[in-house]
């Protein structure tokens, strides 16, 4: 794979507006945004709570909140347009071209089956595979999100899983039909320390070996650092700043970038790194 | 007192700081059944207990807007004059029953362990009687007088009350400000009356609108039955059981006008409830 | 899974229902002992009005001699308890039969409406209620929210009379109110007291169609009146589960609308079961106004000619046999709640 193919964007948002009404007053969301996701590469999207992020990821996949919607602007797949009024469309493009994990694994899970028989009209609503041949992709996936007790875990309840196991099985689930774009909206604020850098590392290596585009949403810049090609700041609902990952972590050109990368412990950290004594 | 007062102050606060449509129309129907049941029979021509054999089984006509029952009664003023009976006595005895449920929620609530628990299997005994049977048992027995009927219903209100304050006194005693008053040291009798019991009663007053809804259709369902009150005093549901004989052949109106206007109680009273907990939860947020 | 898994889970849920089972002996025990006092204390002595107006104090004293009311109240209340120990309810004062076998006649006709109300109000409350639920906000969940509030104040009685009026005297396709079987019509052969329930096991069309003849207006009334409370419990719950993150997630794996129909839908059945329980003797009480207006013949229309007969035996039975069956409700939902919500499992 040559570097200009990386840079080719998959997925793309130009121009964005959304904004909420209620009542015939008009809020504005997300205004002007611009993204676009290099092809097999991995994209940041930061900034604090209520800036924008999620709603742009739901923008994406076409599920924004009731009261929610797009005013202007294009969201673009592999060069075909998202943006048009068509549900049942929408459907083929969520869970197989578009994946997606949520901050919350364990109430992302659907409580009252199994984690086989969720997965198992995941699976159905989208391939049409042979009874044997979807408990073989469901063991499949599991495995392959590092669950090593996959029978266990494929007959379990999600409240049986703990929070990092969960994940897992979320991050299966959402792979399961071969989407070759994951976003994953703050996929480990809700779990231990510990377990938040199996799961990265996890996306990394899933990332990695299906050449799989990822958005990755965070307020966590040391997440950026370590696993993102590339970042993007939102601000207000805005975003203020985009570039390779190096370049806007060393010399932000927005102030509230600048801010931002004071505020968390990277300076810290890279200091801390640099100064080690060798 | 003290403690009313302030939940009363409470509650009229949130109530004010919303527009609410069905606690406006709760509030202005059951008012309006209010003065009409003295306001029409005052005006109108006919009496509420008068008979008049002559003009038996009337159908409604200009002079008897709703008709007139088998022993020539007028429906019309007679619908009018029933909140006097149906109205007062569901109010006196669900009032009763909800102060004095709520009281003992407050008890129950705050001395945890063996009170609460023994009030509160009481309570489930209670409840687990079909509540129509037990109020029939209950008015037969005592004699069949309207005294009894309030009792009754104070009685069977009495363990629905108990159980939500309680339930809400057991939250609201975990709060942080509550436990705050206790490490500033506050006396106990202080802390029920001034914070607990103004905090605790939202839900019972939310209950109080369903439950008179509720009481106003047992009171009828036992006149329907012949129990409580009987004709001919003017009453929703024994005025429903003076027609229901004659339902099957065609005199409609003798059942149908009392029983418009109890639903329209009923509805009153739920709309009253609701606007109450829509007012609530506005203030909430 | 495997047999030794199954077997584990057999004993669990045998343990579970054990449990409840020694739980519910002190609600029963109270029920019986509440019933007691209440039907003697505030009753007065029956002998009285058994013996007539007219009778000499011989005669009082005799009838007091052969009910059992001469003895002190506490040799009463430990024979009472004795008998139902022994599953004996003692013998109605006018009809001169066991109460428990007056009540095994009359029963079945008394839970064939409540239970069949109790289903179909269910089937009903939880489809309009989930219909509600997806059209939230539009024309559909008004009409369905506006029309459920008003049905809550409808008087069963009173609907029962009005639906008598309409579908008996004018339209002519209802029964009056005659009771299970017509007078005159074809009769299922008894087995159970319930007319339809017997017609359906013994294969009888002719009368089956006779009992559904009768049943349908009362059947009618009460479901109407219950759909209500079941739809708007039933539309808040489905609500809260399809503003829930693991419908959005299922959303996001693209699942189609039936199928996160289906999730929503079941994910709001706990509370609507939950209810159930609790409104199975709210239908109780409803279903001694419905007896009245249909003459039923049931169980309940019996306790209140035997309450105003100060027929305490019967009284009693009822009430007992009325905590038996709410108590046994509880029992099943609880077990229900756990099979449908594997999270509260044993």
């Amino acid at each position: 794979m040559t570097p200009s193919d990386a840079r080719h964007p998959i997925l793309t948002v130009e121009n964005l507006f959304v904004e909420l009404s209620r009542k015939k007053a008009v809020t504005p969301i997300l205004q002007d945004v611009s993204l676009s996701l290099p092809e097999a590469g991995m994209l940041g999207l930061v900034g604090e709570t209520g800036s924008g992020k999620t709603m742009t990821a739901r923008a994406i996949i076409g599920l924004l909140p009731p009261g929610v919607h797009v005013k202007s602007g294009s969201i673009t797949l592999d060069g075909s347009e998202l943006l048009v009024d068509n549900s049942t469309a929408m459907r083929e493009v969520r869970g197989v071209q578009i994946g997606m994990v949520f901050q919350n694994p364990r109430t992302a899970l659907y409580p009252m089956s199994s984690v086989e028989a969720q997965m198992k009209r995941v699976l159905r609503a989208h391939l049409n595979l042979a009874r044997p041949n979807r408990a073989t992709r469901i063991h499949e996936y599991l495995r392959l999100v590092g669950i090593d007790d996959v029978r266990r875990v494929a007959r379990s309840y999600p409240h049986e899983l703990s929070g990092g196991m969960a994940q897992r099985v979320v991050i299966a689930t959402s792979l399961l039909c071969e989407p070759t774009v994951l976003i994953a909206d703050e996929p480990t604020t809700g779990l231990d320390a510990t377990i938040q850098r199996q799961i990265l590392e996890l996306i990394a290596d899933l990332q990695a070996r299906f050449s799989l585009s990822v958005l990755i949403i965070t307020h966590d810049l040391g997440i950026v650092a370590q696993y993102c090609d590339s970042v993007s700041v939102m601000n207000e609902g805005r975003v203020v700043e985009h570039g390779p990952k190096r370049q806007v972590l060393k010399s932000p050109a927005h102030e509230y970038s600048e801010r931002l990368i004071a505020a968390s412990d990277l300076r810290r950290i890279r200091r801390a790194k640099t100064s080690e004594p060798q | 007192m003290r403690a009313l007062r302030l939940a009363a102050g409470k509650l009229l606060r949130q109530i004010s700081s919303a527009s609410n449509h069905s606690l406006v129309w709760g509030a202005l129907i059951i008012a309006a059944l209010a003065v009409g049941a003295y306001l029409v029979p005052a005006i109108s021509e006919f009496g509420a207990e008068a008979a008049n054999p002559r003009e038996a089984l009337q159908p409604p006509s200009a002079r008897h807007p709703f008709g007139t029952d088998r022993s020539g009664f007028d429906i019309f003023v007679r619908v009018f004059h029933a909140p006097r009976i149906d109205l007062s006595i569901v109010v006196l005895g669900v009032g009763i029953g909800a102060v004095l449920g709520s009281l003992l929620g407050v008890l129950a609530g705050f001395s945890r362990r063996f009170m609460g628990e023994v009030s509160m299997r009481l309570a489930d005994i209670v409840q687990a009687f079909p509540l129509l049977i037990l109020a029939i048992a209950l008015v037969s027995l005592g004699g069949n007088s309207l005294t009894t009927v309030w009792l009754v219903l104070a009685f069977v209100n009495v363990p629905v009350f108990m159980r939500l304050t309680r339930s809400r006194v057991l939250t609201v005693r975990e709060q942080r400000y509550i436990q705050a008053s206790v490490a500033l040291g506050n006396s106990t009798p202080r802390l029920v009356f001034r914070h607990i019991l103004p905090n605790s009663l939202g839900p019972a007053v939310v209950q109080f609108g369903v439950s008179m809804g509720y009481g106003i259709l047992t009171l009828a369902g036992l006149a329907f039955l012949g129990v409580g009150v009987q004709l001919p005093t003017p009453e929703w549901g024994s005025m429903i059981l003076g027609g229901s004989n004659y339902i099957t052949t065609g005199q409609w109106w003798i059942s149908l006008f009392p029983g418009v206007f109890l639903a329209i109680a009923v509805f009153a009273f739920n709309l009253l409830s609701e606007g109450i907990e829509q007012a609530r939860e506005v203030h909430a947020r | 899974m495997n047999a030794e898994a199954a077997i584990m889970n057999a004993r669990q849920w045998l343990w579970l229902i054990a449990k409840r089972v020694i739980f519910t002996i002190p609600i029963l025990f109270g029920v019986a002992t509440a019933t007691f006092f209440l039907t003697r204390l505030a009753g007065g002595d029956p002998a009285y009005q058994i013996a007539g107006p007219f009778a000499t104090d011989e005669v009082i004293a005799a009838v007091q001699k052969q009910i059992g009311t001469d003895m002190p109240i506490g040799d009463q209340y430990a024979a009472f308890l004795g008998d139902i120990l022994r599953g004996d309810l003692g013998t109605s004062i006018f009809t001169d039969r066991p109460v428990i076998s007056d009540l095994a006649d009359r029963l079945p006709a008394t839970l064939t409406l409540v239970i069949l109300a109790l289903a179909f109000s269910l089937v009903f409350g939880l489809a309009l209620g989930s219909f509600a639920a997806y059209r939230r906000g539009r024309a559909g969940d008004k009409v369905v929210r506006v029309g459920s509030f008003s049905a809550l104040s409808v008087p069963d009685f009173w609907l029962g009379l009005v639906l008598l009026f309409l579908f008996f005297f004018r339209f002519g396709i209802a029964p009056g109110p005659t009771g299970q079987i017509a007078l005159g019509a074809t009769a299922p052969r008894d087995i159970t007291g319930s007319a339809i329930f017997d017609a359906a096991i013994t294969f009888d069309s002719a009368a089956f169609r006779a009992a559904l003849h009768q049943l349908w207006l009362p059947l009618m009334t009460m479901v109407f009146i219950f759909t209500a409370p079941i739809t708007r419990l039933a539309r808040s719950a489905v609500i809260e589960s399809l503003t829930s993150d693991s419908i959005l997630f299922g959303r996001a794996c693209g699942l189609p609308k039936r199928q996160l129909w289906a999730y929503a839908t079941r994910a709001a059945l706990p509370p609507v079961v939950t209810f159930v329980g609790i409104l199975f003797s709210v239908l109780l009480s409803s279903a001694v106004l419905v007896e009245a207006v249909f003459s039923w013949g049931g169980a309940a229309q019996y306790a209140v000619n035997a309450i105003r007969q100060n027929d305490f035996p019967a009284v009693q039975g009822f009430v007992m046999a009325a905590g038996v069956f709410s108590v046994a409700i509880f029992l099943v939902v609880d077990i229900l709640y756990r099979v449908i919500d594997p999270r509260v499992r044993l």
